[in-house]
């Protein structure tokens, strides 16, 4: 079983006339699901591999998305309910083979060996539409009894150019919260921004491959973690007092995800916002509070914090506020709060570095790459610093930057996909 | 072993002294919101509004009638609540001829029915256990009140049983802090203000720089009590009275309750009102807001008419405007009229444990069928 721990940061002091109070709440899942002791099968896990099989894969791709398959079916252990996708314009289902009575099948030694023979079958050809290959997970999964994780892997090398710009959003909007979807590009033709709108809304993550030869490890890596979450589904739950307006509530580490706009209420001060599957992990989160002023010396509770799994309460934190006349107390930030208010500040001068950079405008480009090296160094974060200095040339003696020339679109596709990366703050 | 009553009625101390009375702890803590009447959760905050829960001890309100009541709250401030508030409402005396118990037709004998009796006591800070002590001096004190109204069945001089009942209180009250012990300036200790109310009579007696106001529904308003304070003290040597009050050391009293007490005749005040009206009893939590007796009497219009409005206002509709002069008692009792008053005193600041208590005074007996001991009693400016 997995328990849950909420821990929340902030400064709780708030000068007179001040009304919005900023807290980090640090979740800790501890224990674990999943296949630990003696090689238990955990039976409540749905796992679903999609690969690209369009006709831009072939040769060296789709024979190391092939080989990587085969790895990933050796990793499923056995009970694990799976099924295989390939796509192109089309979605066709690879294994359990389209005439088969069941759309997803129990990992089994037969059923791994006849799955490795089904993926070696697959070939390149045809356009790229994802939202098909997202219905037709939808419709897998939709086999699959209530209360059992379902995760998948889509795996891609292109633009998603078959189909009109819309498609792709309508779909999302029907499976999301279905299952749980981590997006991985392959080489550098496809687009970082299409795979973030994906795997944003299936709480997935996006992960750049450069070279095939790292795809069969890859998808080792996230089975392995898709396999420790104990807990299929969880939700965030924050309540805020009568009178208050809750400004944001964001995932800040391990990357930034905002969530303020996936509420759903549970009633009128309270609402639950998705967190996917959990393991034994830690994530934080950064919410914001407005509430009305109250006289110096009121102390006042701005919101409650809690991990909810199936309707039941795991863990709750809580957000306080005291105003206070002493400027000694509401004069310092909490450091946490500092350091992924900076962290936030850094994803976003990246990515509107990049997007400037992108159509040519330079000049915002370097000065917000410029601003994103700052922040990088400031808030310890040396991934970005380095992967920042693939795409800008940082002269340290004048503190300015300039854009390399040199810099290739993969260097800038991982200073993109790893642009919500955040570092934990030290504490 | 009870002692022997002496000279005075009073029971005598046994030779060995008698074991300290123990105060009854108020540590429950409450489940409803003081700000806003939500539930508290589990959490110890509020579902509704997030204010932290108060212990009984922190905020609790005394309302034995609907004309009689107050609120004792611990302000925004200070960590715990040293002021604290007692309060009684006794049947009137089987017999009374002199207060017209068979009023005349055409005489307005709508008063209180009974007597209401009001303590509030301020623990002094720089003492310790002042909580304790305050508490204790007002609970015994309206005991030792009561006792002494209930024995009262007829009395020619209403006043002077009041009075008695206020300084038998101030003797209880003197009992009950000296029994917790200390000594010098360890000694816990706090001001008394006692008054009690019944139709046609308002005596008060008090200690301290807790006050007791008497606001009529038409008539100008007035101090019943004079501080035993520093600033006071500087009045007395013409200091304005703003000014005494913003004085470096105003808040210094000059006579309290405690075992460092000095032991003199506690000063008592009365009045015959000769109409409707508000007795309103406070500590400096809130007079510090709102001292002048016309700026807490207008205070006290706006928050009852606010009050009705907004919390009953189809009831507040039906109240006919005649009745208190439409500033009477209203739709809502005097400790819920109390509890805005402590409300108000929280939004100025909340700088200091607050408790208030109100007394509604109806209508009462006219002048001519007031005793005549009590009319020449009856003070104009007390100040």
């Amino acid at each position: 079983m997995t328990s849950f721990e909420v821990e929340v940061f902030s400064n709780p002091y708030l000068q007179e006339g001040a009304t919005d109070l900023h807290a980090i709440v640090a979740v800790r899942g501890q224990g674990s699901g999943g296949a630990q002791g003696g090689g238990e099968v955990p039976a409540e896990a749905a796992e679903l591999l999609i690969l690209d099989s369009s006709g831009s894969m072939a040769g060296r791709s789709l024979e190391a998305a092939k080989h990587a398959a085969s790895v990933w079916v050796d990793t499923l252990p056995d009970g694990v309910l799976f099924a295989i996708v390939a796509g192109s314009h089309v979605a066709q289902r690879v294994f359990p083979y389209p005439n088969a009575p069941v759309r997803i099948v129990r990992m089994e030694p037969g059923a791994r060996a006849e799955a490795k023979r089904a993926v070696a079958r697959v070939v390149a050809s045809g356009g790229t539409a994802m939202s098909s290959w997202l219905m037709l997970a939808d419709q897998i999964f939709a086999s699959v009894p209530p209360g059992v994780r379902k995760h998948a892997i889509l795996l891609t090398d292109g633009k998603n150019e078959s189909e009109p710009p819309g498609n792709l959003g309508r779909a999302i909007a029907v499976v999301q919260g279905h299952f749980q979807c981590d997006v991985r590009g392959v080489g550098d033709r496809w687009t970082v921004e299409e795979a973030r709108q994906i795997a944003t809304a299936m709480l997935g993550s996006v992960g750049l491959i450069p070279d095939p030869s790292g795809i069969a490890l890859d998808f080792q890596a996230l089975t392995r973690a898709a396999m420790a979450k104990g807990v299929a589904q969880a939700s965030l739950r924050v309540w805020s007092p009568q009178g208050a307006e809750l400004l944001f509530v964001r995932q800040v580490a391990p990357s930034i995800e905002d969530l303020t706009l996936r509420r759903t209420s549970v009633n009128a001060l309270t609402g639950d916002y998705p967190t996917g599957a959990w393991g034994a992990e830690e994530r934080e989160y950064h919410l914001a509070v407005r509430v009305p002023s109250r006289p110096l010396g009121t102390e006042q509770l701005v919101a409650r914090v809690q991990l909810v799994v199936g309707g039941q309460v795991e863990a709750s934190g809580l957000v306080t506020a005291r105003w206070s006349a002493d400027p000694s107390l509401t004069t310092p930030v909490s450091p946490a709060v500092a350091h992924y208010s900076g962290q936030t500040e850094l994803a976003s001068a990246i990515r509107e570095g990049l997007a400037a950079k992108a159509v040519g405008d330079e000049a915002t480009a370097t000065t917000k790459l410029g601003r994103a090296v700052r922040l990088a160094q400031e808030t310890g974060n040396a991934e970005a610093t380095s992967r920042l200095r693939r795409v800008v040339e940082i002269d340290s003696e004048r503190g300015t930057v300039r854009l390399r020339r040199d810099a290739s679109r993969l260097d800038e596709m991982a200073l993109d996909t790893a642009s919500t990366k955040t570092t934990r703050v030290t504490r | 072993m009870n002692g022997h009553p002496d000279m005075n009625g009073q029971e005598a101390i046994p030779l060995y002294g008698t074991p300290p009375a123990t105060v009854e702890p108020v540590v429950a803590a409450l489940d409803v919101c003081t700000r806003c009447q939500g539930t508290i959760a589990p959490d110890g905050y509020c579902l509704e509004c997030g204010a932290p829960r108060m212990s009984a001890r922190d905020h609790f309100r005394e309302s034995p009638t609907e004309w009689v009541g107050g609120v004792c709250d611990r302000g925004l401030v200070h960590g715990r609540n040293e002021d604290a508030l007692a309060i009684c409402a006794v049947a009137p005396p089987t017999s009374h001829p002199e207060a017209g118990a068979v009023p005349q037709a055409g005489a307005l004998h709508l008063g209180p029915p009974g007597t209401g009796v009001i303590v509030v006591c301020d623990g002094v800070s720089t003492s310790p256990d002042s909580d304790a002590a305050s508490l204790a001096a007002a609970r015994s004190a309206v005991q030792a009140a009561e006792r002494v109204l209930a024995q009262a069945t007829v009395e020619s001089n209403r006043s002077g049983v009041l009075r008695g009942a206020l300084l038998a209180g101030a003797q209880a009250a003197r009992a009950a802090v000296a029994a917790l012990g200390g000594e010098g300036e360890e000694a816990p200790s706090c001001t008394y203000v006692a008054c009690a109310v019944e139709p046609g009579i308002v005596v008060a007696a008090w200690l301290g720089d807790s006050r007791v106001y008497w606001i009529p529904d038409g008539d100008a308003p007035v101090r019943l009590t004079t501080d035993h304070s520093w600033a006071s003290e500087l009045v007395a040597r013409g200091v304005e009275v703003a000014e005494a009050e913003r004085a470096p050391g105003a808040h210094a009293i000059t006579r309290w309750v405690g075992a460092d007490a000095p032991v003199d005749d506690v000063p008592s005040v009365q009045l015959a009102p000769t109409g409707p009206g508000w007795v309103l009893v406070c500590s400096d939590g809130l007079w510090n807001y709102c001292s002048p007796a016309q700026e807490l009497a207008a205070l006290l219009r706006e928050l009852t008419r606010a009050g009705d409005a907004e919390r009953a206002p189809e009831r507040a509709a039906a109240v006919s405007p005649d009745v208190g002069g439409g500033v009477g008692l209203g739709c809502r009792t005097a400790a819920d009229l109390a509890g805005d008053l402590v409300t108000w005193a929280n939004a100025q600041g909340g700088r200091d444990n607050v408790t208030v208590a109100l007394a509604r005074i109806d209508a009462v007996v006219p002048m001519s069928e007031v005793p005549t001991t009590l009319a020449e009693d009856r003070r104009e400016e007390v100040r």
